[in-house]
């Protein structure tokens, strides 16, 4: 009964911690990165390179675009939809999360879920609580027990 | 010159691979496989001890309960126990050695006791 | 001396396929001269491809344009340092380079007495890696190939590899990806000697930490020189190719702790055989990314027919390790049990799911554009939104569990004394939530969930560093000061281990405080000029131009003034060289462990005014002062010496298990 209990708890809390830490992504510090690596730039498709690490005038121009659309009051999800419009969504970083682009999103949660669920089972296999009884009792008293205990007490400390 | 140096290179290739295979030869030899080789007493003594040592460290970490603790001890105790018994035994101390000098030791205990008291009294 | 390379390349690669067809005459019982003719030719195949290494550094280094490579690569006025480094600039030298790491290693392990019985085995299945590379070098990418008519000139090194991060970080990146053949082949050697103990494990330790150690290194070099080189502020892109070397270190640290159960108890042997040859077959992979032209990367060394090579060997190699673990499955099934759900076996079951499963959602990431193409005709990029999206929770999940586990005792352990265990490091890391809350300001919940993570992770680790300190003053009667000491040296194993994870917590701060709280502005000075960002005083006196060694410098010294202290001079610079159209923006950095200050030279008007872009990145330093704790670690866990070896190993209730003790 404890066994299932202490089963019951830690799946609970497993599952728990993981929803929370699922929910938590790092949202970068500004818009303005965050826009920037978001898109590809243009002129570098080959090595798909973002806008924010790329260092050719192409990337400077559309920094600068970006910063003025910001200026001008524009959100992120409206300035990276004018770029997909113009180019495509090939200029995206990431794939939009619909579609068969989803796969790419939930495929490593589905992975880790499906390693967790073996591992519980491969436990629930492996763990045998022993019974206590066994091991005792195999040995006959002998007359100097005490002196070898005391001796094994003494040498241990040694190994410590 | 370079055409020289190449034919040095192989010449020497072939006397680095090829000198062994002129050699005398121990035929059959066979490296063992490195099977599980019984370990002397001392390094079994080394596991059994460390094994009691980390079972007390642990519990004393506040990382065993009391019932694992007792139950390991016992346990590994019991191990070394035997393991000293068995060396002992092989090394040709008998238990009526060991009574002796037990009793002797005993005796000297007491001597000093004495002489610690009269000093005392002294 | 292209024809001295060349020679000594075909040499090594007969005597490479000659030595494994000895050991297999003298594995299959045919005397010991076989033996001996194999190792030898081990040895000569190390000495024969250094030969060549020596032929192409002393061809670079003289500028022999002959060579087609060292015309690629290099030109006169090449800074010398970067014509010795020009070996793994390109394509052929850098298969030479890694070829001859592999055949050093390959004798290193040979020659060793330790090993002895492993040699005839092990050693064959380095020597076919081997073989593979010597065999590019000789049929497909050859590195000694001449022109017949040599240029006066060479075309000289693209300006971004002239960088001292050229010279540290294929070096240490290579000697990383190298290492796990190490291990890959005792493993398998442990196989088909039936041998499935843990022996290969102990054997190999100190090679998989040092490899794990040199790729953790790579990485991190790897990502110091984009920091400084490439001039976008960031270190880290999730190209491909990054990622190529990220995942052998995640599998490879997984396998660093997963092997610890093994010694222990004698289980997870099949694991740690899939876990060593995925990670060796992930160096490979890394290498086919590069090379083959697939997926879209900065790194890449230019389409060539290589990759094709380099997929059908890893795969040769994979299925022909995995039918070997197939079909001694029987020799590796579980001995022991384990004795409760919670214990630090079960703990290390955890960890290894996750490092495991972030070396999976990065592999999928990596190739789902080429998924993409295939399945529905549509070519996408995956990039940093979805690297960072996906790695952030995993990430934090396994820096919490490295807080977790050096409390969990092996075996059993129960909740409530966990709980007890916890109770100060949480309390702690709540106390430091708060505080960084109230009176540092942070309120991004990112940012805070990660460093209360990291709080913990340090208090839990000093707390079980004291407490064991007073443990064994208790158990001992030692004074604190040795006890502190004998308890650290001698289970350096495990201390070293925590060293570790404090290099990886402060990485882990770094990355946090560089990637939450960045900021960037950009700024027009006239000549003369002063302007503050932030709580720098940045003043501009006017644009300068030099030149050196190949090539043209314009540069401007900024003096900079952070509230009130002289920070000095920075010359931030834009290079020219006589070789590329595309100048080099180099930046300048201060960098303090609070933030670093990073300036770049954008551009220049008629008038004399100059445009900066100028980031301040929080915290970036703790990223690479993290990775020289690592090494701390690392050289404190490996030190030779008693504690340096496996402890003890209290089983359940089976017998004490006399396995041959290595240390």
């Amino acid at each position: 009964m404890v066994r299932g209990l202490v089963r019951k708890i830690s799946l609970t809390w497993i599952l728990l911690g993981s929803f929370l830490l699922l929910n938590i992504s790092p949202a970068l510090a500004s818009t303005q990165s965050d826009i920037e690596n978001s898109l590809i730039c243009p002129a570098c498709f080959a090595e798909s390179m973002s806008v924010a690490a790329c260092q050719d005038s192409t990337a400077q121009q559309i920094k600068e675009e970006i910063r003025q659309k910001l200026a001008l009051g524009q959100t992120k999800v409206e300035i990276i939809k004018t770029y997909v419009d113009q180019y495509g969504e090939g200029i995206l970083t990431s794939p939009p999360k619909k579609g068969f682009n989803l796969m790419a999103w939930v495929t490593p949660f589905l992975g880790i879920m499906m390693g967790g669920t073996l591992i519980y089972l491969a436990l629930s296999r492996w763990v045998k609580v022993p019974s206590v009884k066994k091991s005792q009792a195999k040995t006959k008293p002998g007359a100097l027990d005490d002196y070898y205990e005391a001796r094994v007490e003494e040498e241990f400390k040694k190994y410590l | 010159m370079e055409l020289v140096i190449g034919l040095v290179m192989i010449a020497s290739a072939i006397a680095i691979i090829g000198y062994p295979l002129i050699q005398k030869d121990i035929h059959n030899l066979k490296v063992k496989p490195a099977k599980n080789i019984p370990l002397g007493y001392e390094q079994q003594k080394e596991i059994v001890m460390s094994s009691l040592g980390e079972i007390e460290f642990d519990f004393n970490m506040h990382k065993l309960t009391v019932d694992d603790y007792q139950e390991l001890k016992a346990l590994h105790k019991e191990k070394a126990v035997r393991l000293l018994k068995d060396h002992d035994k092989v090394s040709g101390v008998t238990e009526r050695d060991l009574v002796r000098k037990l009793e002797e030791e005993i005796e000297a205990d007491l001597i000093s006791l004495e002489g610690s008291d009269d000093n005392e009294k002294g | 001396m292209a024809n001295i390379g060349t020679i000594g390349l075909s040499i090594a690669f007969g005597m490479g396929i000659y030595s494994v067809v000895a050991f297999f005459l003298f594995n299959s019982n045919r005397g010991l001269k076989y033996l001996l003719s194999a190792k030898n030719a081990v040895y000569g195949t190390a000495l024969f491809t250094t030969i060549s290494v020596l032929a192409m550094l002393y061809a670079l280094i003289t500028g022999d344009f002959s060579i087609e490579y060292v015309t690629q690569y290099t030109s006169q006025d090449l800074p010398a340092i970067y014509k010795l480094t020009a070996l793994w600039a390109g394509n052929a030298g850098s298969l030479l380079f890694w070829a001859w790491i592999l055949v050093l290693l390959a004798a290193l392990v040979t020659v060793s007495k330790e090993n002895r019985e492993y040699i005839p085995y092990a050693s064959p299945i380095m020597m076919v890696v081997s073989v593979f590379f010597l065999f590019m070098l000789n049929f497909v990418s050859q590195p000694f190939v001449q022109l017949l008519s040599p240029p006066p000139d060479g075309m000289g090194m693209n300006p971004m590899l002239q960088n001292p991060g050229m010279v540290i970080h294929p070096v240490t990146l290579y000697l990383g990806y190298v290492g796990f053949t190490v291990p890959f082949a005792f493993a398998m050697a442990a196989l088909i000697m039936k041998n499935p103990g843990d022996q290969w494990i102990k054997l190999t330790r100190k090679w998989t930490l040092i490899s794990w150690l040199f790729l953790t290194l790579g990485n991190l070099f790897g990502a110091q020189w984009a920091y400084v080189e490439l001039g976008w502020g960031g270190y880290w892109a999730w190209d491909p190719v990054e990622n190529a070397s990220l995942m052998p270190w995640l599998t490879g640290s997984a396998f660093l702790h997963s092997v610890m159960v093994q010694e222990r108890k004698n289980m997870l042997k099949i694991w740690n055989m899939v876990l060593i040859i995925v990670t060796f077959g992930l160096t490979l992979f890394g290498t086919f990314l590069v090379r083959s032209g697939v997926v879209a990367s900065v790194h890449a060394f230019g389409n060539s027919s290589l990759g094709a090579y380099f997929l059908i060997f890893t795969s040769l190699i994979i299925l022909a390790a995995l039918y070997l673990v197939a079909d001694r499955i029987n020799l590796l099934r579980q001995g022991n049990q384990f004795e409760s759900y919670i214990s630090k076996e079960s703990s290390f079951l955890l960890n290894n799911l996750l490092l495991v499963g972030s070396a999976f959602s990065i592999f999928w990431g990596t190739v789902f554009p080429i998924v993409s193409e295939a399945v529905v005709g549509q070519k996408i990029a995956v990039g940093i939104p979805f690297f960072n999206q996906v790695n952030a929770p995993i990430g934090l999940a396994f820096t919490l569990l490295m807080g977790i586990c050096p409390l969990i005792a092996w075996r059993k352990a129960n909740f409530e004394n966990i709980a007890k265990n916890f109770l100060w490091p949480w309390i702690i890391a709540i106390i430091g939530m708060l505080v960084m809350v109230f009176i540092g300001g942070i309120t991004k919940p990112y940012a805070l969930i990660a460093y209360t993570i990291c709080v913990f992770v340090i208090s839990s680790t000093l707390q079980d560093i004291l407490k064991g300190v007073r443990v064994r003053k208790k158990l001992t009667g030692e004074n604190l000061i040795v006890s502190l000491i004998r308890l650290l040296s001698k289970n350096r194993r495990r201390y070293g281990g925590y060293v570790i994870h404090m290099g990886i917590v402060m990485m882990i701060v770094g990355i946090t405080g560089s990637n939450v709280f960045n900021s960037e502005a950009v700024k027009t000075f006239k000549p003369g000029e002063t302007a503050v960002v932030g709580d720098y005083t940045i003043s501009f006196k006017g644009l300068q131009q030099t030149s050196r060694d190949n090539m043209e410098v314009i540069y401007a010294d900024l003096r900079v003034i952070k509230n009130n202290y002289d920070m000095g001079n920075l010359q931030v610079e834009k290079v020219f060289y006589s070789t590329s159209e595309q100048p080099m923006t180099e930046p300048a950095i201060i960098s303090t462990f609070k933030e670093d200050f990073y300036v770049l030279l954008t551009g220049w008007e008629d008038d004399g005014s100059a445009i900066f872009k100028i980031h301040i990145n929080p915290q970036i330093k703790w990223l690479w002062t993290g990775g020289w704790v690592i090494v701390i670690g690392v050289i404190f866990a490996l030190w030779p010496g008693k504690g340096s070896g496996v402890g003890s190993r209290y089983l359940g209730r089976g017998e004490v298990s006399y396995g041959k003790r290595v240390s």
